[in-house]
C-alpha cells in the first residue's frame, strides 16, 4: 500500500463523517509486520494529519510474530498500539499449519518474538485458532500459555471462510468436544494465579451478565453497516464482515462497494447494489431474532461466515456460531452457576473486628 | 532366549509426547533370583529393529479400544499438574510423617479429572500411592503387603486364579507416573499371563500349569530366567497404564541420582459386578 493511497484513506475517512468517535485502526490480512516500521511511521504521521479533531486512534497489529527484533519493539512500544500476535500452542498443534514455505514450522520464530516483548515489557494478546485436533490438548494450551508468559487469550474457531472451504470442526459430535475443551480450559484458566484471561469466557460472561447483550435493533460490529471499514492495498472498500472484501459473488455483483478515489460514502449508500446487501443482511439477522434464543447474546452473527457456509445472508446457523457462540455462552453460563453455588455454599465471612481477635 | 511377541507399547490416544522408541525401550540380559525374588540383570541394550517391530504397533491409524487394552499405553501429565505435585510437596513439608499430606486428595482428584477428559479413566475405586526410593536401591512392590523390594511380579495379587486374569473385577496395579524430576524405568516381561503359560507348556508339556498368578509368575522367571526383560524409561511427569491382563513388572530405579518419585495407582478394592 502506497502512501498516496494511505493518504488518500485517511482523507476519505475523515471527510466521509464516518469517524465521529474513538476507533481502532486494525492492520490486518497477510503478516502487517512484512512492511518496514517506517511505513507505519509514515502512515501515523498521514492519520494524524488528516485527524483534525484529534479522534482517539488505537492501531491494532495482528502478526505472527516471526519478524519481531528491536526495531519493531521500539515502534510497537509507543502508546496507543495494540498487538495481538497469532500462535496456535506447542509445536505439535501450531506447526502442523503454520508453516514456512520451505514445510519448516514457525513456532520457534514466533517464540523469539514473543520473548523479545517481553523483554521490551510489550503488552499482547494472542488468538489461537481451534482445529479439531486442539480439542484434545486444552491441559497442553494452558500450559503452552503459562511457559510463554501469555496472559490473554482468544480462541478462533477454524472457520469455512473464502478459499477455505472446510472445517476440521465440521465433523460429526464437534459442539460437545469443544464444549468439553472449553470446560476444562475455562477451570485451569480461571483457577490459575494471576487467572488467564480467555476472550471467549469474557465476552459470554459480559452478555450473560447484560452487560453486552444485543437489545432490539441492536446490531454487532460485523453486520452494522460501516460500523467497520475495510480497505485493501489499492483503495478499495466494503464494510460489514472483513473476509468478504475482495470475495467474487456474482449474484452480489463482488463485496466491494467503491474505491476510496473516486466514491464517497454517500453515493455508495445510495447505490442500488449496497441497499440490495443491506437487505439481505437485515433478513438474515431478523431470521436469527425470530428463531434462536442466543440472539441477545450475538446479534445475528457474523454475515461473512452465513454467506460462506449457506451461501446466503439471508439465513441463519452457521458452525460459527454454533461453537463460538452457542457453545461458549453455555460454558460460560455453567461456569458463573458453578461459581454461584461456591459463593453459597461459603461461610459468611466474619466482621474484620473478629478476625482480629486471638484466638480463644 | 529371544523376546517374542507380547503386549505392545503405545502412546495412549489424545496423548502427545515423543515416542523416541529405540531411546525409551532397552532390552534385558534376563533375571536373577534373590531369596525366592527374581530382579532384573543390570545388563541392558538397544533393542533391534526386529525386537522393536514385536514391542510396537505396526499399523497406521488410531489404535483399536480392544488393542488399548492389551497395551502399556503412556501418558504424560501436564506442566501444571507436575508443578503442582512439588508445590504440594514444599508445602507439606515437614508435616510429612506425621500421618497426613495436605492437599495429596485434591492433587489426585485433578489427576483423575485430567486422564478422565483424556478418556483414560481410573477404575472405581481407585487408590493412588506415592512410593519414594532411594536411589541405586530396589524400589517397594505395589500392594498392602509389600513391606520390601519383592523384585518382579505380577500386577495382580498373586493368589488370583490364572484362568480368569483378565477379567477386570481382580485388584490390580492399574498403572503408575513418574512424578520425579529425573527419569525412572519400569520393567517388564513383555509376555501376558496365557503366553507365559504357553511357553512353560511348551518348555515343560509334563508339567502341571500353576494355579495363580504368583505360582505363574514365580514358575515363569524360575524357569526362564534368559528370557529378556523390557525396560521401559519414563520422563518426568511421564506414566504408563498396564493392560487388562496380568503383566510380570516391577519399579527399576539402578541408574538414578535422585529419588525416585513413583505414584502407583491401583485398584484394592472390587467394584461390584
Amino acid at each position: 500500500m502506497s502512501a498516496e493511497i494511505l493518504d488518500r484513506i485517511f482523507g476519505w475517512i475523515f471527510d466521509s463523517g464516518l469517524a465521529r468517535e474513538p476507533f481502532t485502526l486494525l492492520w490486518h490480512a497477510g503478516e502487517p509486520l512484512v512492511l518496514p516500521v517506517a511505513f507505519y511511521e509514515t502512515a501515523t504521521e498521514l492519520l494524524s494529519r488528516h485527524n483534525g479533531e484529534g479522534i482517539p486512534v488505537i492501531q491494532s497489529f495482528q502478526t505472527n510474530a516471526t519478524l519481531i527484533d528491536a526495531g519493531w519493539c521500539a515502534f510497537l512500544r509507543q502508546p496507543n498500539l495494540h498487538l495481538g500476535v497469532s500462535v496456535d500452542g506447542p509445536d505439535f498443534l501450531h506447526d502442523r499449519y503454520r508453516r514456512t514455505r520451505q514445510g519448516r514450522g514457525t513456532l520457534d520464530r514466533v517464540l523469539q518474538g514473543i520473548h523479545l516483548l517481553h523483554e521490551h515489557g510489550i503488552p499482547f494478546e494472542v488468538i489461537t485458532v481451534l482445529t479439531a485436533d486442539a480439542l484434545d490438548y486444552p491441559d497442553e494450551l494452558f500450559d503452552f500459555y503459562l511457559a510463554n508468559g501469555i496472559g490473554s487469550v482468544a480462541f478462533n474457531v477454524e472457520e469455512i471462510e473464502g478459499p477455505h472451504t472446510a472445517s476440521s470442526l465440521q465433523r460429526a459430535g464437534t459442539p460437545d468436544r469443544f464444549r468439553r475443551f472449553l470446560t476444562r480450559f475455562l477451570t485451569l484458566a480461571r483457577s490459575a494465579e494471576p487467572p488467564l484471561l480467555v476472550r471467549e469466557f469474557e465476552t459470554s460472561a459480559s452478555a450473560l451478565l447484560a452487560r453486552r447483550r444485543c437489545g432490539p435493533g441492536m446490531r454487532t460490529q460485523e453486520n452494522k453497516p460501516w460500523a467497520i471499514v475495510n480497505v485493501d492495498c489499492e483503495g478499495n472498500f466494503s464494510t460489514y464482515s472483513p473476509e468478504l472484501l475482495g470475495i467474487p459473488s456474482p449474484k452480489h455483483d463482488g463485496f466491494t462497494l467503491g474505491n476510496v478515489s473516486t466514491d464517497s460514502v454517500e453515493a455508495v449508500v445510495a447505490s442500488a447494489r449496497f441497499q440490495r446487501l443491506e437487505d439481505e443482511i437485515s433478513r438474515g439477522i431478523e431470521m436469527c431474532r425470530e428463531s434462536c434464543s442466543y440472539f441477545p447474546f450475538c446479534g445475528g452473527g457474523p454475515p461473512a461466515n452465513k454467506f460462506f457456509e449457506n451461501g446466503t445472508f439471508a439465513s441463519t446457523e452457521t458452525l460459527f456460531c454454533r461453537l463460538h457462540k452457542k457453545v461458549c455462552v453455555d460454558v460460560a453460563l455453567a461456569l458463573l452457576e458453578q461459581d454461584a453455588k461456591t459463593a453459597e455454599a461459603a461461610p459468611p465471612l466474619e466482621p474484620a473486628s473478629q478476625t482480629e481477635r486471638a484466638p480463644a | 532366549m529371544n523376546l517374542q511377541p507380547g503386549c505392545r507399547f503405545i502412546i495412549a490416544p489424545h496423548f502427545h509426547l515423543r515416542a523416541d522408541w529405540s531411546r525409551r525401550l532397552l532390552v534385558g540380559a534376563g533375571v536373577e533370583e534373590v531369596n525366592g525374588c527374581f530382579f532384573p540383570l543390570h545388563s541392558w541394550r538397544p533393542p533391534t529393529s526386529d525386537e522393536l517391530a514385536l514391542l510396537l504397533r505396526t499399523s497406521e491409524g488410531p489404535t483399536p479400544p480392544e488393542e488399548l487394552e492389551t497395551s502399556v499405553c503412556l501418558f504424560q501429565l501436564p506442566g501444571h499438574l507436575w508443578s503442582q505435585w512439588w508445590t504440594l510437596l514444599e508445602q507439606a513439608a515437614g508435616d510429612l510423617g506425621k500421618g497426613g499430606f495436605p492437599g495429596f486428595d485434591s492433587f489426585v482428584r485433578q489427576v483423575v479429572h485430567f486422564l478422565d477428559f483424556k478418556d483414560l479413566p481410573l477404575p472405581e475405586g481407585a487408590r493412588c500411592t506415592v512410593v519414594v526410593s532411594k536411589p541405586g536401591e530396589r524400589p517397594v512392590n505395589w500392594g498392602p503387603e509389600a513391606h520390601g523390594p519383592e523384585g518382579l511380579l505380577s500386577n495382580l495379587p498373586p493368589s488370583v486364579p490364572r484362568r480368569g486374569a483378565e477379567e477386570l473385577h481382580w485388584p490390580r496395579l492399574w498403572g503408575a507416573i513418574n512424578l520425579g524430576e529425573e527419569e525412572t524405568s519400569v520393567v517388564l516381561i513383555n509376555l501376558p499371563f496365557r503366553q507365559l503359560e504357553a511357553e512353560l507348556c511348551r518348555r515343560f508339556p509334563h508339567q502341571t500349569a500353576p494355579a495363580s498368578a504368583g505360582a505363574l509368575s514365580g514358575q515363569f522367571l524360575h524357569s526362564c530366567p534368559d528370557y529378556p526383560p523390557v525396560r521401559l524409561i519414563l520422563g518426568p511427569g511421564e506414566g504408563y497404564r498396564l493392560p487388562r491382563g496380568g503383566l510380570i513388572h516391577d519399579a527399576y530405579v539402578a541408574d538414578k541420582q535422585e529419588p525416585d518419585v513413583l505414584m502407583l495407582i491401583s485398584l484394592e478394592i472390587s467394584p461390584s459386578p
